[in-house]
């Protein structure tokens, strides 16, 4: 496990960050997510470990909110690619051209422990196609893990759509969530882990401060955990395994949907070799019968979709059309499927598609 | 019978309207101390500072005009001149800290028309010109006189009065088109509600010519003006993330 630097967080994730993660912390603008890339870098100086921080922001700025969060300035210095200010100049304008640096300055570090603080994810889903985000995203998580590195990157809550959140979530080992929780007449920063790799889901809220001594976490009393959320912690369980999947829908029955949409496709595309564009589609009939799911979750009243099919939907993972033709004396039906053409329901059917391969 | 129901009246409006600034100012408080990006922190405390003002020249307006004239319309007068720039200091302190939060949320973090080096420029401008007016204007008009401030001092009083809301009114729109940060934008609209109900609720009590009227007129928009301030400090703070909501 590599220290969080803060003994609180450390105790709860049962001694730190995996070893060879990337963990993604969300939470509204302001509360403080930073604090977390702060003591990580901080932690990693102490023991001199090779760390490197990616920031939006100036060299000076970031300088700035480290004395406001109490973080003493140590005699070594992380490698700092910043708007102004650090040894390398941030260009957001190219991905590929970022993460081949970020790639670079690592490899340099071979043989070292590693640690990368990034805060630029809000900023480059701002500047790019959400698509390319999660490619170099991806692709970043992915080469990471070649070395003896942890990443911890941050990602505003509330400036993105929940379908963009989502599809990040699901790309990291772990992520860390912060929330604001108006209770009475406090407003408490909360915050609880998620999910993260090898550990058990936790989803128990604690309260934190920031102080000169650093970060305190502190369990939150009881009736202040939120009893109307729904436990989001159940991943979306794929055939092929892989990295621990994050929470990605609401209710059980959604994923289950998603689960068989994702397993129809691959059915159609690699056994029954249909072309991409006739892969995957499936009925609400079909669906309901194969996963014995009622039909009341796919058929609404006055002919909308059902709560399990707009869960799906508004995700922007799973589409429908109609069908002309296909019903009866030549009516119309409508049909599902997975998104294929979104680059986490591409990664997802990778994984499925390695794991098959692998069983067989 | 008449005077004693329209105090009556009076006195429960501004008991209301200054309840809600006050509650205001402890929520700005609490919204400030939860947050940890020091940019965020001042601009929570603008609102904090803004609504203290407000209700600190509503109830001493208020009190002194009973206590020393004996009727609701004695001090409205001179003696808010020097509580009104004093707010209007702050609501330029809160300006200045919001086009620096929404350079925080703008993913390319600009400079909107170099506001870094153009702040300095305006806090000395108008610093001053608050400093020379307040003081001339209470040791010249006294607390009976209704006159007005010498001539000499209408340079400082125009960039006093017109400094803060202009560079707002310029400066925010832009700002908050660049920041991504939608609550930024929800607190913005909120405050707009706001600074219209406060210019509407000076417009209401210079149209009617019934005094009593204008008066009441003018705590009708103070009412809405306080609610608009007081949901601006909410938003400064979203309570739900989308993903808790999608569960939910």
């Amino acid at each position: 496990m590599v220290s969080s630097g803060i003994p609180s967080l450390d105790e709860l994730l049962g001694g730190g960050y995996p070893e060879r993660s990337a963990v993604l912390v969300t939470g509204p603008a302001g509360i403080g997510k930073e604090a977390l890339g702060y003591h990580f870098i901080h932690s990693g100086l102490l023991k001199g470990e090779f760390c490197l921080y990616v920031t939006r922001l100036s060299l000076r700025d970031v300088l700035h909110d480290q004395r406001a969060f109490g973080i003493a300035s140590t005699e070594k210095t992380p490698m700092w690619i910043a708007r102004g200010g650090g040894q390398v100049e941030l260009d957001m304008g190219s991905l590929p051209k970022l993460a081949g640096t970020i790639k670079e300055l690592v490899e340099r570090n071979k043989g070292r422990k590693v640690r990368i603080v990034t805060d630029i994810l809000s900023s480059v889903l701002m500047l790019n196609p959400a698509e390319a985000v999660y490619r170099f995203a991806d692709e970043l998580v992915v080469a990471l893990k070649e070395y003896d590195a942890v990443m911890l990157a941050s990602l505003e809550d509330g400036m993105h759509p929940p379908s963009t959140q989502a599809a990040m979530l699901q790309l990291f080992d772990g992520v860390v969530e912060f929330s604001f929780q108006k209770t009475g007449l406090r407003l408490l920063s909360m915050v609880r882990v998620l999910k993260m790799r090898g550990a058990a889901p936790r989803q128990e809220y604690y309260t934190f401060s920031l102080a000169d001594s650093g970060m305190h976490l502190r369990r939150a009393e009881e009736r202040l955990q939120p009893g109307k959320t729904t436990p989001v912690e159940e991943p979306v369980q794929l055939s092929g395994g892989g990295p621990a999947p994050a929470p990605l829908f609401a209710s059980q029955e959604a994923r289950g949907v998603f689960d068989y949409l994702l397993r129809s496709f691959l059915t159609d595309y690699r056994s029954d070799r249909l072309s991409i564009e006739q892969s995957g589609w499936r009925t609400r009939v079909a669906i309901s019968e194969s996963t014995g799911i009622g039909m009341e979750s796919f058929y609404g009243k006055g002919g909308k979709d059902g709560p399990v099919l707009r869960e799906l939907i508004s995700t922007g993972l799973v589409e429908s059309r109609l069908f002309y033709g296909q019903r009866g004396r030549g009516g119309e039906v409508t049909k599902v499927r997975v998104s294929y053409e979104k680059e986490l329901v591409k990664r997802l059917l990778e994984r499925a598609s390695r794991g098959e391969g692998e069983q067989s | 019978m008449m005077i004693a129901s329209f105090d009556v009246l009076n006195i429960a409006a501004v008991a209301a309207v200054a309840l809600i600034l006050g509650y205001t100012a402890f929520w700005a408080a609490r919204v400030r101390g939860a947050l940890a990006v020091p940019a965020y922190r001042k601009q929570a405390m603008g609102i904090v500072l803004i609504a203290s003002v407000l209700d600190l020249t509503l109830i001493g307006l208020t009190v002194s005009a009973y206590v020393v004239y004996g009727n609701a319309q004695g001090a409205i007068g001179n003696g808010a001149f020097g509580l009104f720039f004093v707010l209007l200091l702050t609501i330029f302190y809160w300006v200045d800290s919001s086009v620096m939060a929404a350079r925080r949320s703008d993913p390319l973090s600009r400079d909107t028309l170099h506001w870094s080096k153009l702040r300095i420029l305006l806090w000395i401008a108008i610093i001053p010109a608050s400093a020379i007016v307040i003081p001339v204007d209470i040791l010249t008009a006294g607390v009976a006189s209704t006159g007005s401030p010498p001539s000499w001092t209408a340079p400082f009083l125009i960039l006093g009065i017109f400094g803060p809301p202009v560079s707002g009114a310029v400066m925010l729109p832009l700002a908050a088109r660049r920041a991504g940060d939608p609550a930024f934008r929800l607190h913005l609209r909120w405050f707009g509600l706001f600074a219209l109900g406060f210019l509407a609720g000076n417009f209401l009590m210079n149209l009617q010519p019934d005094p009593v009227v204008a008066l009441f007129s003018g705590y009708v928009a103070s009412l809405a003006e306080a609610y608009c301030l007081y949901r601006s400090v909410l938003s400064l703070t979203p309570l739900e993330s989308p993903r808790v909501a999608v569960a939910s």
